[in-house]
């Protein structure tokens, strides 16, 4: 099995903490450069020209978000209850679709400097804090505030904790974002206990810009 | 039942086609101005202060991929197969996200309109035969090509006749899009079997701008 994306954590985080989790064997395929041209123009690996892809038994799996609800499947992190299941649709969703884009266009198509300091400082005084308190609501109304839906891991954690690794503890910004968490502490109580799952891979995380 | 979005196509079509092709009792409710200023502001009905909403049996779902996918599972549009399932999320995002977000993005949502013009005619040259090639192959590959996946409906065929209504036949965009489809034989077959489903539905359409 594989998992080819860029060397960054963005829509392949998700899955990587999903096949860790589930203790099943994965080369972390990083493509760069020359790897990405030649990996892009293989339509039969690439099919829609994006990444992160997935490969399995020959078969090439695009789309982060139904990459993500397969593995789901398989691995029994994806509920087959219609209730259940939607709640972590609307959670992965709600991070996926309207959480992060936002953030990474902002990191990514600032125009300058400046713009970007002042587009990030806005995302900070109203995008996290929004978000946040979204989450902490999820939490304190599910059964278990130890998880985001039900009492076990579901897909709607890989990507919360990808957000985690990916904004709140990433050394380029955890000192804007890690103090809002003070105003959600069951979600700031949720990471804590989740991050410990991965404490050797988020030690042997590689330094990404995001 | 009751469906709440704006009176527009948009992220609320997929769902609106589903239940109609579902034979499902449901209100079909266009919240504008002081409506959905009082919709949004009710954190029961509204969570995210976005629409589409479902409501059912006095629960509100938010979320309009995972209302989709939820109204999918309740009428058998969702497969259980995993590889079956894995090609439905597949599609859905493909052409709920990748191709017709981007067309709101680039287009809808811009206010200048001479670089709304400049970017349509991008669009026309790029985005829409590219995606237009995708679904050609899918149709190519799969054992019916009256359908998506195999040979009856499933979540991703409401999302692309949606793109039918939206964009290939609606007034504004038709004598656009018409002559590039010509070059997609199958996918111009597909939408010739699929729209007889929903006749009555279509020749009842309210007029919306998307």
């Amino acid at each position: 099995m594989k998992v080819y994306y860029f060397d960054l954590y963005g829509r392949a985080e998700p899955i990587r903490l999903l096949l860790t989790h589930a203790k099943a064997e994965f080369e972390d395929v990083r493509l760069t450069g020359e790897s990405w041209q030649e990996f892009k123009a293989d339509s039969e690996k690439c099919k829609y020209g994006q990444v992160p892809v997935f490969e399995k038994d020959g078969k090439f799996y695009p789309q982060g978000g139904a990459i993500l609800r397969y593995l789901g499947g398989v691995h029994g992190y994806y509920p087959e209850d219609v209730e259940a299941r939607f709640t972590v649709d609307e959670i992965t969703n709600l991070l996926d679709s309207d959480f992060l884009p936002k953030i990474g266009e902002t990191i990514f198509y600032s125009k300058s400097d400046e713009e970007r300091k002042e587009g990030f400082a806005k995302l900070v005084e109203e995008h996290y804090p929004k978000f946040f308190g979204f989450l902490e609501k999820q939490l304190t109304s599910n059964s278990s505030q130890e998880f985001m839906v039900g009492d076990s891991y579901t897909i709607a954690d890989f990507v919360a904790i990808a957000a985690y690794i990916s904004h709140v503890q990433h050394p380029h910004r955890k000192d804007q974002i890690e103090p809002l968490l003070d105003t959600t502490p069951t979600l700031k109580a949720y990471f804590d206990t989740r991050a410990a799952d991965f404490k050797d891979y988020i030690n042997n995380l590689p330094e990404c810009s995001i | 039942m009751k469906l709440y979005y704006f009176d527009v196509y948009g992220r609320g079509e997929p769902v609106r086609l589903l239940l109609t092709h579902a034979k499902a009792e449901w209100e079909d409710v266009r919240v504008t101005g002081p409506t959905w200023q009082e919709f949004k502001a009710d954190k029961d009905k509204c969570k995210y202060g976005q629409i589409p909403v479902l409501e059912r049996d006095g629960k509100y779902y938010s979320q309009s991929l995972a209302i989709l996918r939820y109204v999918s599972g309740l009428h058998g549009y969702y497969p259980e197969d995993l590889e079956l399932r894995f090609q439905a999320d597949e599609l859905t995002d493909l052409i709920a996200e990748d191709f017709a977000m981007t067309i709101v993005k680039k287009v809808f949502f811009v206010k200048d309109e001479e670089e709304k013009k400049q970017e349509w005619s991008k669009l026309l040259e790029e985005h829409f035969p590219k995606h237009f090639g995708f679904l050609e192959e899918q149709l190519k590959g799969n054992s019916s090509n009256e359908f998506l996946i195999g040979d009856s409906y499933t979540m991703p065929d409401f999302v692309l006749l949606s793109t039918y209504i939206s964009h290939i036949n609606h007034p504004n965009r038709k004598d656009d899009l018409q002559p590039i489809l010509e070059n997609y034989p199958l996918l111009k077959a597909y939408f010739e079997a699929r729209t007889p489903d929903f006749k009555d539905y279509l020749d009842n359409l309210p007029e919306c701008s998307g």
